[in-house]
């Protein structure tokens, strides 16, 4: 508890210091934040000539907007934003909402959920710390911290995969239906945070259904066995239900654009047989043939003429790219390597980091914490790797879960090893069929983000199953031996 | 039914839709905007933005548009159920009627000025509204100020205030008026039909453009041919001390 609240306090403390010690750094906007933001009434407070991705204008002011040009982007960063707008004062910051307040709001979040996996994890007080610590040092990362002053939606999605992760840790200690309920209410949030995360449902419905409610030794049989299953198969159908509802309730109009930019920014990028695929993705020979010249194979998203545009609304559907992808594997492999270029990318370098009184030149980036970034030159170097981290740190939380007479709090590092490059390839795959080459990097900062923990992950399943190697004799284990008797205890294992 | 409400509130709850239902207010009806109302768009996105139902506010208030012209659309384009790209629309703006709007004769020629459309609303096309609204946009003096202005741009040829919009130059930059410069641009340019012109010819011909544009004789005033091709040459009327001003030499103005 004393090594889960002084981590805790101490990467809180670091966040506010690497956010706010020399001038408040941030993430750019290009134009994103408004639909977010615009949902409040609230416009950026920004010199009209500025381009939006050099900058960060971190104040935003009450606005009427009418019509059209409010169609908000639903997000449960607005939760997020609605906390920051009430405490707004409280902080002593401008305008109605300050993405300078955001970051407080989520450093401290970042805090807790270091001390919650400094809590969580197994092992002694130095190594929980520690691990926790590597966790808290994506988060500081200059690839991440500074989207917890923007308003983007990633600091939900990245705080929320982070309260994930030490959520699954507590479920896979034991399955009670508190637990889950909480993993479920955690999932929510991250899934609510983009249109990509909802693919997170995968992985989550896994982690739901993995295991059984802990049964009670005087209730046995199939009847109650089966019973012991369902809260975790009603809560991942209300997962199920809840993304569904996330995906319904996005303006319309955003997702037809974001079709049309898949299409024309990836499927049709670069691509000498483009009149061939897009019948592959539904449309007749003719449309084919009409849209394929039309386009430049530069990813520019063109104004079709209003006969063709209807049939690409009807024709390009998410089913019918699912589709696409799955029955052409060439344009699979071309979407894996523009992705792992993405991930290896790690950071959005085309967005600005600091204000402009910072005096730093336009769309300058910040670096006060590069650990993972510094790490990341081998995967911009060989993106190929990063397939192999995912792997290798999966195998080796297989490795711990099929360990027999592990304690349930190692176990369930195992548990959360395997889950989480599950993760990766579902949010993987859902930004590369959403999104497409097109800022992928952005696109696949939760990705790089799970990746990055991939490696703190990894050594700490293996440690733990290195642990399990050597034998121990009968005696030690045997019950009824009074702890200071065990030659191991006073080693702390 | 029932799961719908509970997934609607369960999901309003989660992206903190308390704040939402103030996001966008209804407006006004494209349909009921008037010729020379003004409209002031203080965001970018409202300015580049396909349509406009924000009420329109005084043309003495700052303000960035001012609506010249109201069109419906014919032809191939009306007969769509849904509003087409605003690309293909922008062109259904006529730009003859802009000339007669601003109040400019025939030695006033306006500079700077753009031509923007805006559209019904998805909704009030499908409802059957196909009246485009077509304004004058007036650039900012500073590339880093939002472009606003403070008069109506009706009849503005013919007032004082037309140095927002008249072709002025400091030095070689081309600048509106309303900025400091030493350089106005003489409507018409001067036009020869004979070959091998002199540069006498070119400033005398100038000088007769320049006396007709500021409506008496040049005292004070010296004006520079600057040919473009054979035929033709602009000419720049300039105080003879090289004075940098923020005024017009317009004559016979408001």
């Amino acid at each position: 508890m004393k090594t889960a609240v002084v981590t805790g306090l101490l990467w809180a403390g670091v966040m506010l210091a690497r956010l706010f010690t020399g001038g408040p750094v941030g993430v750019a906007d290009q134009g994103g934040g408004q639909k977010l933001l615009c949902g409040f009434g609230l416009a950026n407070s920004r010199p009209w000539g500025v381009d939006g991705a050099d900058y960060v204008f971190t104040t935003w002011e009450s606005h009427p907007w009418f019509g059209e040009t409010c169609e908000p982007y639903r997000s449960t960063q607005l939760a997020m934003i609605w906390l920051e707008k009430s405490i707004n004062r409280l902080l002593w910051l401008p305008g109605d909402v300050d993405t300078r307040g955001l970051g407080v709001i989520c450093a401290i979040l970042v805090g807790v959920i270091v001390a919650l996996l400094a809590g969580l994890l197994p092992g002694r007080w130095w190594i929980r710390a520690a691990v926790a610590s590597t966790i808290g040092l994506v988060y500081a990362d200059a690839a991440f911290a500074g989207f917890f002053v923007s308003p983007h939606t990633e600091p939900v999605a990245l705080l929320g995969a982070g309260f994930l992760l030490a959520a699954l840790l507590w479920l896979g200690r034991g399955v009670t239906v508190l637990r889950l309920s909480l993993v479920t209410a955690v999932a929510l949030v991250t899934i609510g945070a983009q249109v990509q995360t909802v693919a997170l449902v995968v992985p989550v419905c896994l982690a739901l259904l993995w295991r059984p409610v802990r049964g009670q030794r005087w209730r046995r049989g199939a009847w109650w066995t089966a019973l012991r299953r369902t809260p975790g198969i009603v809560l991942s159908l209300a997962v199920i239900a809840m993304a569904s509802f996330h995906l319904a309730s996005q303006p319309e109009r955003q997702m037809a654009a974001a079709r049309q930019a898949l299409v024309f920014g990836s499927i049709l990028y670069d691509n000498p047989g483009a009149a061939k695929d897009l019948q592959g993705l539904g449309f007749d020979p003719q449309a084919a043939l009409a849209i394929s010249e039309l386009s430049d194979g530069d990813g520019t998203v063109i104004s079709l003429p209003p006969a063709l545009n209807a049939v690409f609304n009807a024709t390009v559907t998410n089913t019918a790219i699912a589709r696409f992808y799955l029955s052409h594997p060439a344009h699979v492999i071309r979407a894996l390597g523009w992705g792992l270029e993405g991930i290896g990318r790690l950071s959005a370098d085309h967005l600005g980091s600091y204000p402009p009184e910072a005096g730093h030149h336009p769309g300058a980036r910040e670096h006060r914490i590069a650990v993972y970034s510094w790490l990341w030159g081998t995967f911009r170097a060989a993106p190929a790797l990063l397939v192999i981290l995912w792997i290798v740190t999966f195998a080796a939380g297989r490795s711990v879960t099929r360990r027999r007479g592990l304690r349930p709090r190692r176990k369930a590092v195992g548990t959360v090893a395997m889950l989480v490059p599950v993760m990766i390839v579902a949010q993987f795959a859902a930004v590369l069929v959403s999104a497409g080459r097109v800022e992928s990097t952005h696109h696949l900062t939760v990705v790089s983000f799970l990746t990055a923990t991939c490696i703190p992950l990894l050594c700490l399943s293996l440690w733990v199953r290195l642990q399990g190697v050597r034998p121990r004799p009968h005696w030690q284990k045997a019950p009824g031996m009074p702890e200071n008797r065990r030659p191991l205890a006073s080693a702390g294992v | 039914m029932a799961l719908r409400v509970v997934l609607a509130y369960l999901m309003a709850g989660l992206t903190a839709s308390c704040g939402l239902p103030q996001a966008s207010a209804v407006g006004r009806p494209s349909s009921t905007m008037a010729v020379g109302s003004c409209h002031r768009m203080s965001q970018p996105e409202e300015l580049y933005h396909v349509s406009d139902v924000a009420p329109p506010v005084p043309c003495t208030h700052p303000h960035q548009t001012e609506t010249y012209l109201l069109t419906k659309v014919s032809g191939s384009l009306a007969a769509e159920p849904v509003r087409p790209s605003p690309d293909r629309l922008r062109a259904a703006c006529d730009y003859r009627p802009v000339r007669p709007y601003l109040g400019a004769r025939a030695r006033d020629a306006q500079w700077g000025i753009e031509i923007w459309a805006k559209f019904p609303t998805r909704t009030e096309w499908a409802a059957g509204n196909r009246i485009l609204r077509c304004d004058l946009f007036v650039p900012a003096l500073n590339p880093d100020d939002a472009p606003e202005v403070t008069t109506p741009l009706r009849g503005i040829m013919g007032t004082r205030q037309s140095v927002a919009v008249r072709r002025c130059r400091l030095e070689t930059q081309d600048v509106v008026c309303a900025l400091p410069h030493d350089q106005e641009w003489v409507e018409p340019p001067a036009y020869l039909y004979t070959e091998d012109n002199t540069k006498r010819q070119w400033r005398r011909q100038c000088r007769v453009n320049a006396r007709a544009y500021t409506g008496g004789p040049l005292a004070g005033l010296n004006v520079t041919p600057v040919p473009i091709n054979d035929h033709q040459a602009e000419c720049w009327l300039r105080h003879e001390d090289g004075a940098v001003t923020t005024t017009t030499l317009r004559g016979g103005l408001r």
